[in-house]
């Protein structure tokens, strides 16, 4: 396993982040480098990734961005780049969950190796008086919203090592999707009952095609999280948790079609 | 009605059921409130037996001993928000056996801070019973658990920083050294996980393996035993070094300083610090004696 270095939350790096959000693409490209005096290397065990295999890293994720649209601010396919930096990240950084919780290795992933990539895909336009999202680039408490954090979680919570292509799941999901699922800590942590929602859900988008797919997931993720109070989730076998799930799936869409369930207060 | 409807349902007489106890793998030591010599990138094995009155058990949540229960236990990490458990095969109440067998294993590199662990026996299907809105009818409702929160156990070194390199390519030592600390406590108050690393030769493999392979294997424990000692034996010893400015601050948590004093508190509980340094200066073969079963070296429960 490997160890990347880390750049803690600071007043200093956030004032940098600052300046990137706003420098532009260009700009973020001539600030690329692989190290910085403040990283350092985190506490669990592992190799400490050394600055040739970063800047192989940096090069490899900018390929797959240009795949993608990069640098141009047109034409971006971010749903598409995306889906190949997750896989990439989750592949490529050989790191272990611990390593990733560390908010640290984003910061330096994001402000250091590769700040012109969170340019790009997440751009700041200043002409509508936007002033950017520090979350993307810095990891304040956990880094689900981080710009590569949050590639890596997803991944890692949705990779189907028994389907043929294990990123399928990943595949078919919308952001918001993602934004319903992965965002929710408590939800997470039951990874085997998640990957049965997300079965049932897909179903249920293709023969209601008319709803909303991002508030009947948010109405599902609810209902299981509430469900989750008086029901092991870990005592149900796949069957069970097959069964399970389709029933808050069949609910989910019975609530938003009969309008018992806003989109607001899903 | 409209969406899922959880009817509360009658719990289990907590008198039916004796709480697990967990034993780590490594050691068969009882799990406490602290793992020590916790390295993150080893496998964490838990074992424990569940025992229960089936027929009591049934009588007090209102189900028929033909009902049919599970028993899981789960792990959650407080810091990666990772999870998992274990599900013994599920069992009609009234064929209960005395105890059902658990083990929990929590992967290489999945834990770091804190560790829960919570049990659970839960419905799993019900017989031609009638439908009775006051007893759980939903396959998977909890009917026990252990503790609310669980059981919170404080991992023991996932914060030390620890690194695997080539100690030749790199210059940290020769091809055939084992470990190296690396500690800079000239600033008491800086942090103290930037302040300290433990460097693995990663060419040696007997040494890698110990630190990454579980701890089934009782060289292994042995290996990592000398390891753990010669760590906080170096702290000990810098400790002592800079008693004076340890005893007249009262250090930031988390910062050098309190690494320094936390050990000589832990170890030497009962003694002033500026004791332990006298014991040291006036006859440094004694005290390494007395070192090393303050630290327990080699003191690792009987090995299979």
């Amino acid at each position: 396993m490997k160890l990347f270095p880390r750049l803690d939350d600071s007043p200093a790096l956030r004032q940098h982040v600052t300046t990137l959000m706003t420098a532009g693409v260009e700009e973020c490209q001539r600030q690329r480098t692989n190290w910085h005096p403040s990283a350092w290397y985190g506490p669990s065990g592992g190799e400490q990734i050394s600055l040739q295999e970063l800047g192989k890293l940096a090069d490899e994720l900018t390929k797959i961005a240009q795949d993608h649209g990069y640098p141009k601010a047109s034409n971006r396919d971010t749903r598409g780049a995306d889906i190949a930096l997750s896989i990439h990240l989750y592949e490529g950084m050989g790191i272990t969950p611990v390593e990733a919780t560390s908010g640290g290795i984003w910061n330096f992933l994001s402000s250091v190796v590769a700040p012109d990539l969170v340019a790009w895909r997440f751009p700041v336009r200043e002409a509508s008086g936007e002033s950017g999202n520090p979350d993307r680039w810095i990891v304040d408490r956990r880094s689900y919203r981080h710009a590569f954090g949050r590639l890596w979680w997803r991944a890692c919570m949705l990779r189907d090592p028994d389907h043929d292509d294990p990123w399928h799941l990943m595949r078919q999901l919308q952001e918001d999707e993602f934004i319903q699922l992965l965002e929710r800590p408590h939800l997470v942590g039951y990874r085997d009952a998640m990957l049965h929602l997300i079965g049932a859900m897909l179903k249920s988008f293709l023969s209601h095609p008319n709803l909303n797919r991002g508030t009947l997931m948010r109405i599902a993720a609810k209902r299981l999280l509430r469900l989750g109070a008086v029901v092991d989730l870990h005592a149900l076998d796949a069957d069970g948790l097959a069964r399970l799930m389709k029933t808050i799936a069949t609910d989910s869409v019975v609530a938003l079609e009969a309008g018992h369930v806003s989109s607001s207060r899903a | 009605m409209i969406g899922i409807i959880t009817m509360p349902h009658r719990m289990a007489d907590p008198h039916s059921v004796v709480p697990p106890t967990w034993l780590l793998g490594h050691d068969g030591g009882i799990l406490g409130d602290r793992i020590d010599d916790w390295i993150s990138s080893t496998e964490l094995r838990l074992t424990s037996q569940m025992e229960l009155s089936g027929l009591d058990f049934a009588s007090s949540c209102g189900l028929s001993p033909k009902d049919e229960v599970v028993v899981c236990a789960a792990w959650r990490c407080t810091t990666t928000h990772l999870r998992g458990f274990c599900r013994a095969k599920p069992f009609r109440l009234d064929r209960c056996e005395d105890s059902v067998p658990l083990e929990l294993v929590v992967p290489p590199g999945s834990l770091e801070g804190g560790l829960v662990v919570r049990t659970t026996i839960s419905l799993i299907r019900r017989g031609d019973a009638k439908p009775d809105p006051m007893v759980a009818n939903r396959p998977g409702s909890i009917l026990w658990h252990d503790h609310p929160t669980g059981r919170m156990v404080a991992l023991g070194s996932p914060k030390f920083p620890v690194a695997a390199i080539d100690f030749a390519a790199t210059g940290f030592g020769d091809a055939g050294s084992a470990w190296r600390l690396v500690l800079d406590a000239s600033d008491l108050a800086a942090p103290f996980d930037g302040a300290v690393r433990l460097l693995i030769n990663s060419r040696n493999e007997r040494l890698m393996a110990a630190v990454t392979e579980g701890w089934r294997d009782s060289g292994a424990a042995v290996i990592r035993s000398l390891l753990g000692f010669a760590v906080q034996r170096e702290l000990v010893h810098a400790a002592l070094d800079r008693i004076s400015d340890l005893c007249a601050l009262d250090p930031e948590q988390g910062s050098v300083g309190a690494a320094l004093k936390g050990i000589l508190m832990e170890r030497f509980p009962e003694i002033d610090p500026r004791e332990v340094r006298k014991e040291r200066d006036r006859d440094l073969q004694t005290f390494e004696t007395h070192l090393q079963a303050r630290l327990g070296l080699l003191q690792i429960g009987e090995l299979p």
